[in-house]
């Protein structure tokens, strides 16, 4: 059975098509919030939230589109949205400050956990704006047609978020690199400004 | 190697086992608000219906009882009255208190003149604005 179809018996309220959908689509939604958000707790909570909003705005799906990029816009936007709630609700430790500053980190290999953990933290400083897209294109690997779609904004417009948030990504880590680590919850706003 | 090169290197995670056990225990709880919501919102939307229809209804009342009155005339009101603090003849509170007033015009025409009046027509002669006067 095809996904148009599952979505079909979906929208007439078929818990078992709705089961199906989640198969095909959890391990993917949950990996894509976790690389967004880098908390994997936080990233199945919005997963389960993601898959309760496809199946109560199902009617709202039009197949002008496939499944997937509806159900990647549904985890966008909460994804979006949780991440301003957290962003109101920060506070910051002296603990969590001095642990940012992950100084001499080397970042040339891809098993080095230190390396992680400053990508995340690099990560995390990116406005949603671009943070959404850089995900989607790099860790995701849709392409910029598929993220436009997802993010509802022109292929021109998701090129330079991408090449924005690539930027940005690139100076956060040269900073971890110098030794100067993070600004804690210093978040690169939508201007691409610190 | 770039930074956004290095992101697609990084470790995958998957969906928990019990991942499809929460997601329909959410979807139980989101079903039950949403029958809550749609409850709240029937009753909200009832109440605030009655409201106005009882406002129309008193509203209406209103103005029938004081259209009715009008009607009648002011004699035949003042007739149907017993006091100026009771009711109306009919039972009907009374709704409006008649007041008859003579008038006098006489003071309006004391000033009136016999004689013809003259009319004076102000006419702008010049467009040249007086200027102070330099020696």
């Amino acid at each position: 059975m095809d996904e148009q179809e599952l979505i079909r018996r979906v929208q007439d309220g078929d818990e078992r098509a709705f089961a199906q959908i989640m198969a095909l689509y959890k391990d993917k939604i949950v990996n894509y919030l976790y690389q967004f958000t880098g908390d994997y707790q936080k990233a199945v909570e919005l997963s389960q939230e993601t898959f309760v909003r496809v199946y109560f705005k199902a009617d709202k799906y039009r197949p002008i589109a496939p499944l997937s990029s509806w159900i990647y816009t549904i985890a966008s936007n909460l994804a979006k949205t949780e991440a301003k709630r957290a962003k109101r609700m920060a506070t910051v430790s002296i603990d969590e400050v001095v642990n940012h500053y992950s100084a001499g980190t080397y970042y040339e290999d891809p098993a080095d956990p230190g390396l992680t953990r400053n990508l995340r933290e690099a990560l995390k400083t990116l406005h949603p704006r671009y943070r959404v897209p850089v995900v989607l294109k790099d860790m995701e690997g849709f392409s910029q047609e598929e993220i436009a779609r997802i993010i509802k904004r022109p292929v021109g417009t998701v090129k330079a978020r991408i090449s924005r948030g690539r930027e940005q990504l690139k100076k956060q880590l040269e900073k971890a690199l110098e030794g100067k680590g993070y600004p804690a919850k210093q978040e690169v706003n939508e201007n691409g400004r610190a | 190697m770039e930074g956004h090169e290095l992101l697609g290197k990084m470790d995958k995670v998957k969906a928990p086992a019990d991942f499809d056990e929460g997601a329909f225990t959410k979807l139980g709880e989101a079903r039950r608000a949403r029958v809550r919501r749609q409850a709240a919102f029937r009753y909200a939307f009832a109440g605030s219906a009655a409201v106005l229809l009882i406002g129309f209804v008193l509203l209406n009342v209103h103005v029938v009882n004081t259209r009715a009155v009008a009607d009648k005339g002011p004699s035949e009101a003042l007739a149907n009255q017993t006091s100026f603090s009771g009711r109306a003849g009919d039972g009907a509170p009374r709704t409006y208190l008649p007041v008859l007033e003579t008038v006098d015009y006489s003071n309006e025409f004391r000033n009136v003149s016999n004689q013809p009046q003259t009319v004076y027509i102000l006419e702008q002669v010049s467009e040249v604005r007086p200027t102070e006067i330099k020696y």
